[in-house]
This record gives C-alpha cells, sequence and structure tokens, in this order.
C-alpha cells in the first residue's frame, strides 16, 4: 500500500529558503532545518510522494542507488513523524505520483548526501543570541564557536 | 509638496541604499548593497530598522546572484525572523476564533496582513503583533470575550478609550500582543456601519479576511507621521509590495478621495511620487499628475514640525505637549471654537497621562518638564 504525508499543518509551519526548508512546530517550538537533500525530500513529502516515489526521483537527481536513497527516505520520514513535522494522508490518490518528482532520466546527477534533519530545541538560548554579532558566516542559530546542533 | 516639507519622512541615502538593495532589480540592488557595506560597521551597534530589511535584502539580492560571505549572516536574521514571525502569529492566532465565538467577524491588518498578502512569508516581513479591525461597538464585547480566554488587558474598551485612544492592546502567553483597532484611519466611519472590503489570507492552510489593498495602502502611505511610530523607512518596503501584489487591485479613485478627506493629500504624493521615481512602482500617470498640483495642508506641515520633535525625543523623554496636541487634532480633525477645542483636549490629557481628573494635569505637567512644556517646548 502506497502510504503518502502532508505537513502536520496547522500544528507546523514550514517554508523552503534559499535551498534550505525551515520547520517550526508551534506547540512545541522547536525549530527545524533541512538542506540539501533533505529539503528536496521534504518538498517532495509535502507534494504528497510516496516513499519509493522519491527514492527513484532522488536517483535522477543524485549519484545514488535506489535502495540506498529508499532507506535514506525512510530514516528522515521516521524523523519527522518522530517530531510530528508530518502526517500520513490517506485521502489521498495513491496512483498520483506529484509532478515536481522527476522521472529518473531527467536531470544530471550531483554528489549524494543523506537527507537530514537539524534540530534545534534549546529555543530560549538561541533566540537570545544577537542574529548579527554573536554568529558565525551560517548565520542564525548557529553560534560562535559553537558545536554542531543538538539532534 | 514642496521638497523641503515632509522631507523628514524619507529615507535617508544610507538607509536608500539598503532599501535599493532590497527592492531594486539587478544590477542597481547588488552596486547599491557593495556600496552600503562599505559604509556600515557590522561589528557595531545595528538598529533594529535596519535589521528588519536584512532578510529581505538577503531574498532580492540571492535571486539576482549576488553573493558575499556576510549574506549568510544575513541568511540567519531571515531565518531568526520567519522563527519569531511564526511564534507570534501561532501565539494569537486563536484570538481570531474566540472573537468569532463571540459574534465579531475581525478583519486582519498591518504586519500578519502584510506578512501573508503581500511578501507571501513571515520571514521577509517581520510580525511582532496581530492587529486587528473590529466595530467601535464590539470593542467591550470583544475585550471580554478575549479576557475570558485568558488575555489580559489594562483597558475596558471604554467610552473614553473610544475617544482619546486608537486601539487596546491585550496580551497573552508569551506577551503575544492583539491589538484591537476601530479606524483604519483616524476620523473614519465606524467599522460596524462601514466594514472596509477584505481580501482573503491564506494562514497555514485556512482563509482568514485581510484589509484589502487600497486601505492597507492608505494606512501605510497616511500613518507615517503617526506619533505612535518613530519615523521609520519601512513604510517603502511595505507600500512597493502592496503595490506590486496588488497592480490592478488599488482603488485609485478611492485612494484620492479617502486621502483629501482626511487632508492627507500631501502624504499621499509624496510617498506615491517616492515609489514611482525611485523604485518604479506602477502608479498611473493621471494619479501623480493630479497629485503633483497639490499643496500642503496645515495638518501635513503640523506633521512636518511634530515629527522633527518626535525624532529627535530620547525615548525615556515625556512626548512634548504639542505631539500630543497633534495626536488629538489628528483623532478628531476638527479645530471649530477654541475654548471647546482646549476642553476637549483638556479631557484627552487627562486619558492619556492616566490622571484621576483634569485638575491633576497642571502638577502633571510641572512633574514631566518642570513647567517647560507650558510653553510647548519640545
Amino acid at each position: 500500500m502506497v502510504i503518502r504525508y502532508r505537513a502536520n499543518e496547522p500544528s507546523v509551519a514550514a517554508e523552503t529558503i534559499d535551498g534550505e526548508a525551515v520547520i517550526v512546530n508551534l506547540r512545541s517550538g522547536e525549530y527545524f532545518s533541512a538542506s540539501g537533500s533533505g529539503c528536496q525530500v521534504w518538498d517532495w513529502l509535502c507534494q504528497g510522494a510516496s516513499v519509493e516515489e522519491i527514492a527513484r526521483g532522488l536517483v535522477a537527481r543524485y549519484a545514488v542507488q535506489e535502495s540506498i536513497a529508499a532507506g535514506a527516505v525512510e530514516n528522515f520520514v521516521s524523523d519527522l513523524l518522530a517530531h510530528e513535522l508530518l502526517r500520513e494522508w490517506p485521502q489521498a490518490d495513491p496512483g498520483a505520483v506529484p509532478a515536481a518528482v522527476p522521472s529518473p532520466q531527467e536531470t544530471a546527477r550531483s554528489e549524494w548526501t543523506l537527507p537530514k534533519l537539524d534540530v534545534y530545541s534549546d529555543m530560549k538560548d538561541l533566540l537570545l543570541l544577537d542574529p548579527i554579532h554573536e554568529v558565525d558566516e551560517a548565520g542564525w542559530p548557529i553560534a560562535k564557536q559553537r558545536a554542531a546542533p543538538s539532534e | 509638496v514642496k521638497q523641503r516639507r515632509l522631507a523628514r519622512l524619507l529615507p535617508t541615502p544610507q538607509e536608500e541604499l539598503l532599501l535599493e538593495a532590497a527592492l531594486a532589480g539587478p544590477p542597481k540592488a547588488g552596486a547599491a548593497f557593495s556600496t552600503w557595506l562599505s559604509g556600515i560597521d557590522l561589528s557595531a551597534e545595528i538598529s533594529w530598522e535596519v535589521v528588519r530589511l536584512l532578510p529581505l535584502a538577503f531574498h532580492n539580492l540571492r535571486a539576482q546572484g549576488v553573493d558575499a560571505p556576510v549574506l549568510g549572516r544575513f541568511k540567519g536574521v531571515l531565518r531568526r525572523t520567519w522563527y519569531q514571525s511564526q511564534r507570534v502569529m501561532s501565539s494569537t492566532r486563536p484570538s481570531l476564533g474566540c472573537l468569532r465565538a463571540a459574534g465579531i467577524d475581525p478583519l486582519v491588518l498591518d504586519d500578519a496582513a502584510l506578512a501573508l498578502g503581500c511578501y507571501e512569508s513571515a520571514a521577509l516581513r517581520p510580525v511582532t503583533r496581530l492587529d486587528l479591525l473590529i466595530g467601535r461597538s464590539e470593542v467591550g464585547s470583544a475585550v471580554g470575550a478575549l479576557r475570558r480566554d485568558g488575555w489580559r488587558s489594562r483597558s475596558d474598551g471604554t467610552a473614553d478609550d473610544l475617544r482619546f485612544a486608537d486601539h487596546i492592546s491585550l496580551l497573552g502567553s508569551e506577551n503575544a500582543e492583539v491589538r484591537l483597532r476601530w479606524a483604519v484611519l483616524p476620523g473614519d466611519p465606524d467599522p460596524a456601519a462601514a466594514r472596509p472590503a477584505a481580501a482573503p489570507l491564506v494562514w497555514l492552510g485556512s482563509i482568514e479576511g485581510g484589509l484589502n489593498p487600497t486601505s492597507q495602502l492608505l494606512r501605510i502611505l497616511l500613518r507615517r507621521h503617526h506619533p505612535d511610530d518613530a519615523p521609520s523607512f519601512h513604510w517603502v518596503p511595505d507600500a512597493l509590495m502592496v503595490l506590486r501584489k496588488n497592480s490592478s487591485g488599488i482603488e485609485w479613485s478611492g485612494l484620492l478621495a479617502t486621502a483629501a478627506a482626511h487632508r492627507l493629500t500631501g502624504l499621499l504624493a509624496q510617498g506615491l511620487g517616492y515609489l514611482s521615481e525611485r523604485f518604479g512602482a506602477a502608479i498611473p500617470s493621471g494619479v501623480l499628475t493630479s497629485l503633483a498640483r497639490h499643496r500642503a495642508t496645515f495638518m501635513e506641515r503640523l506633521a512636518d514640525t511634530v515629527v522633527v520633535s518626535y525624532a529627535s525625543r530620547t525615548p525615556s523623554s515625556p512626548e512634548p505637549l504639542r505631539v500630543e496636541f497633534f495626536r488629538y487634532l489628528e483623532r478628531t480633525r476638527r479645530v471649530g471654537n477654541p475654548i471647546r477645542t482646549l476642553i476637549d483636549f483638556s479631557h484627552s490629557l487627562r486619558y492619556r497621562w492616566k490622571l484621576p481628573g483634569r485638575r491633576e494635569i497642571l502638577p502633571a505637567l510641572f512633574r514631566r518638564w518642570g513647567g517647560s512644556s507650558l510653553y510647548f517646548q519640545p
């Protein structure tokens, strides 16, 4: 059975900004970010694509085998579900492949990166950061001399 | 309108560079950005007025392929703006349902209406509170309904509130703020009797009613001098976004008539002229020609004077008396019998300074300024 998903509105707000999906769980206040293939996968998921369709789309875009891509997407979806950012969409037409997902021959393939969800849960501290002076070149919420975000 | 009139309502050259970086097309935006960057010390303190425009600058420059290491930090400002705006909108949105349950149908205006309806992103236009337009007769019951829902307010929506203020503020969890307003512009008819047209706003998958673009444009352009808001150049992107998003949806004749009725055509002329000249805003030539013939009114000249004094005051100093008087005039739009005006103004001061009676005004004046304000010294 094909499972399709959608963003867990209205508890979740999301936007794609300069190749990065930024997501907030409005109930918990947690902030999330997914860039690279993660941004692409989030976009396709929100358009109703299944894991299998997304894996095929990733194969068209990235130098990766379909089984590896499918496993990575499953893990990514598990993360999204665990943080209540995504929910299943039983009303979706199981046969309707979203047009945005490319067919395997469509595009040049670029280097594969795992879809990864960065989680920022210490928002009280992060909001105290001066977004100009206390961040590095990557910008808020990455503080100067700060370790990788907690997951 | 002569250039020297209302000149302080226009952006400074440095602000103009940042506005061009945020709003102009290639190659003007990139060139303006380089010049702006060379003239600013990013390690020094940067005003909120500048910081809040950085997301739009980032968005515009990136779309034009401009790249610079500092843009990473601008993107960070954009991320934070988006997050904070989402939190504010999420915290304040339940007030809409609460008011509807009380039989009140509010219109969303200002921050949220602009972010959702014109910028189409809460990352590009900060949302700091939710402003709602309701009828004057609905204010008391709206405050009551929101209080029962956990919102806190110092005002009850009394006759004095309606007479001497233009909004009532309510605070909710995390200090989220909802402002109930009962006029698009001071002196407008009661929205309950003459409700402005609504424009649909898509908000987290639902449709809400937002203020129509013509009224929103008027509100942006004709409130630039408002004493409640420090002079700011952010009217430029706001007005430009309304025009770009609704190029064919502005009712120009209604816009001109409303500005004339408020005796603020000069403000409109200056604002639209600037947007057309500097940013190529799509404004019909007939409108610009008609506005070019206008001469500044008394209220506009007074606004110019008031803005000067207001802009130069420090945040901790009390408002000059002339600002109070301007605020009163703008709200009542009436200078009739001088005795009656003076009495009415004294009631306004009593309300605004939260005094038990008008006999306390003179002592309050001395307490505030040591008596110097009696001479209307700013």
